[in-house]
């Protein structure tokens, strides 16, 4: 059994979640909407990811990037190993594409913010 | 010295300062002019690299860059005029003094100045926390900022004070990047992050909340070695026996934010001592006529999308204000009642010729409440709060027209009906 909090609404309700005959079960949540998002949570929950990569040639060391969808949780880690290897050179556009298909995903990662390239002073 | 002259100056570049610049621009004041002590605009919003921001107001999720790239992107379009790396040191009505790398020091004559400086965060020596001073422990807003901005790990086992939506999301953040974030510590007994954070920043990672706890030593001579931890009772006392070690390297403080608002006492702007923020009317005007505030400054928001609201009703109010169209027969407070912690604004200007947006929190968590604003013996104005929480701002709309006739004062309220479950 499983437990979770729905954040679909302010209410918050705990739902639980048990596998019965290869049936889900659902427990405590007060409307239908709950029971779709402990549904998803438990077979295939997802998460949009956000972390920086390395830049060069900008003002600052890091660029801010995010996954474009939501990918598997249970893939996190694996697309933090590829995010941590990457290096991209300044300038960069927000919403440019920075890794096609991350850590075999489908998914791409983009840039979250437009940077310049440094020059004298800052830019 | 050099002396220029705009009609509008907003301080501060970060998310209340865009919109009400833009804002200012869109209804039609010609010459405006950011001035921002960074490098660049978008304030703190850079160094919130995660998601969630902009669902009420743009409909889609953004991460705190991409949501200041939207209002960054659209000032390129306009000529509103940018100071960066420019220090406002001292704020006079009508006349600001500032400092930057190129001009030397700088009087800027403003018609009407919008306060946009945000607020910063409460530290160790504002709770107070016993024990030694080793390194390691410092707010989650500078982790952020080292993690985020600067490429530095802050440490590598961490224990968290606070729940604090930027305390959750460093939670996260950390763990991703390797760190073993071993609690985060709350002394309420209910957290003052939103339910969507404690979900996905620490279920997620299977962190523990420890609600009624607190730090009651710090150990360590050079760098942090660990925490003592204890539950609270009732008064937020220590309870003995409860103690526990915790080791680590890094003390994260998410213990709430105070507005900034040194320049805007300089000015002679009076504060509110519950928000920590100017007094302001509907209009967003201070006790100053002619100087307006917006954002954080005023009262600490949780989400950015009212903050950008906000900073249009200001720049609303001031373009009004330069056109010596706002009206001040009288002015009429608006009391914080029963089971509410602030209302903003604190006073309202009459006549009143539009609707009115009052934001308030209140005091704790509340199932099935209603909101009323009273004159006197008289309701002005009603909402259902089905599910009330000091994390999240309430917002009730007086409508056009309705305080007309109106009393001295107006309070608002909040009760909780155990029949309305
Ligand atoms: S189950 Fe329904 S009522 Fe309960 S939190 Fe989820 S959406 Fe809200």
């Amino acid at each position: 059994m499983k437990e979770f909090t729905c954040i679909v609404c302010p209410r918050s309700c705990r739902v639980k979640v048990r596998e019965e005959d290869g049936e889900l079960a659902f427990d405590g949540h007060q409307c239908k909407r709950g029971e779709t998002y402990a549904r998803e949570e438990y077979t295939n929950p997802v998460r949009i990811l956000t972390s920086t990569v390395a830049l060069s040639h900008g003002p600052l060391p890091l660029l801010p990037v995010r996954t474009a969808r939501p990918v598997p949780k249970g893939m996190l880690e694996k697309c933090m190993e590829e995010i941590n290897s990457v290096v991209v050179e300044a300038p960069v556009r927000v919403g440019q594409v920075i890794v096609r298909d991350l850590a075999s995903t489908g998914v791409d990662l983009v840039a979250t913010r437009s940077i310049g390239r440094w020059s004298q002073g800052r830019c | 010295m050099n002396r220029v002259k705009y009609s509008m100056v907003v301080i501060g570049g970060g998310p209340a300062g865009l919109a009400a610049a833009l804002e200012a621009r869109e209804l039609g004041c010609q010459d405006v002019l950011i001035v921002e002590r960074d490098w660049e605009l978008g304030g703190i919003l850079q160094q919130c690299i995660h998601n969630g921001f902009g669902l009420h107001l743009l409909g889609e999720e953004l991460t705190g860059g991409e949501y200041a790239q939207h209002f960054i992107d659209q000032l390129a379009q306009t000529d509103i005029e940018v100071m960066t790396d420019t220090m406002v040191i001292h704020l006079a009505p009508g006349l600001i003094t500032a400092v930057n790398p190129q001009q030397g020091l700088l009087e800027i004559e403003a018609g009407a100045i919008v306060l946009a400086m945000g607020c910063r965060e409460r530290t160790r020596g504002a709770i107070s926390i016993p024990g030694t001073r080793p390194a390691g422990v410092m707010t989650a807003g500078t982790a952020q900022r080292l993690l985020n901005m600067e490429g530095l790990m802050p440490g590598k086992r961490i224990v968290i004070l606070g729940s604090g939506d930027i305390g959750l999301i460093m939670a996260r953040r950390l763990t991703l990047e390797g760190a073993k974030v071993e609690a985060v510590a709350e002394l309420m007994p209910w957290s003052s992050g939103l339910t969507r954070n404690i979900v996905q920043c620490l279920d997620d990672f299977d962190i523990p909340l420890l609600l009624s706890h607190t730090v009651v030593a710090v150990h360590g001579s050079q760098r942090l070695e660990g925490v003592t931890l204890a539950r609270v009772d009732d008064n937020f006392k220590p309870i003995a026996g409860s103690e526990r070690h915790i080791p680590c390297d890094t003390l994260l403080l998410s213990v709430g934010l105070i507005p900034e608002n040194e320049l805007s006492q300089q000015a002679g702007v009076e504060l509110d001592s519950t928000t920590g923020g100017p007094l302001v009317d509907q209009h967003l005007q201070t006790t100053v006529p002619g100087i307006f505030a917006c954002g954080n400054v005023v009262h600490v928001h949780d989400l950015v999308d009212n903050v950008s609201l906000e900073a249009q009703r200001a720049a609303a109010g001031a373009v009004r204000w330069l056109k010596s169209e706002i009206a001040r027969q009288k002015t009429i407070p608006v009391q914080a009642g029963e089971g509410v912690g602030y209302v903003v604004p604190q006073r309202i200007s009459l006549p009143q010729p539009d609707e009115i947006t009052l934001l308030f929190r209140v005091k704790r968590p509340m199932v099935g409440a209603t909101a009323v604003v009273t004159d006197g013996e008289k309701q002005v104005a009603s909402k259902k709060l089905p599910f009330a929480r000091p994390a999240e701002m309430a917002e009730l709309v007086l409508e056009k027209g309705s305080l007309e006739g109106c009393g001295e004062q107006l309070e608002v309220s909040v009760v909780e009906r155990s029949d309305s479950r």
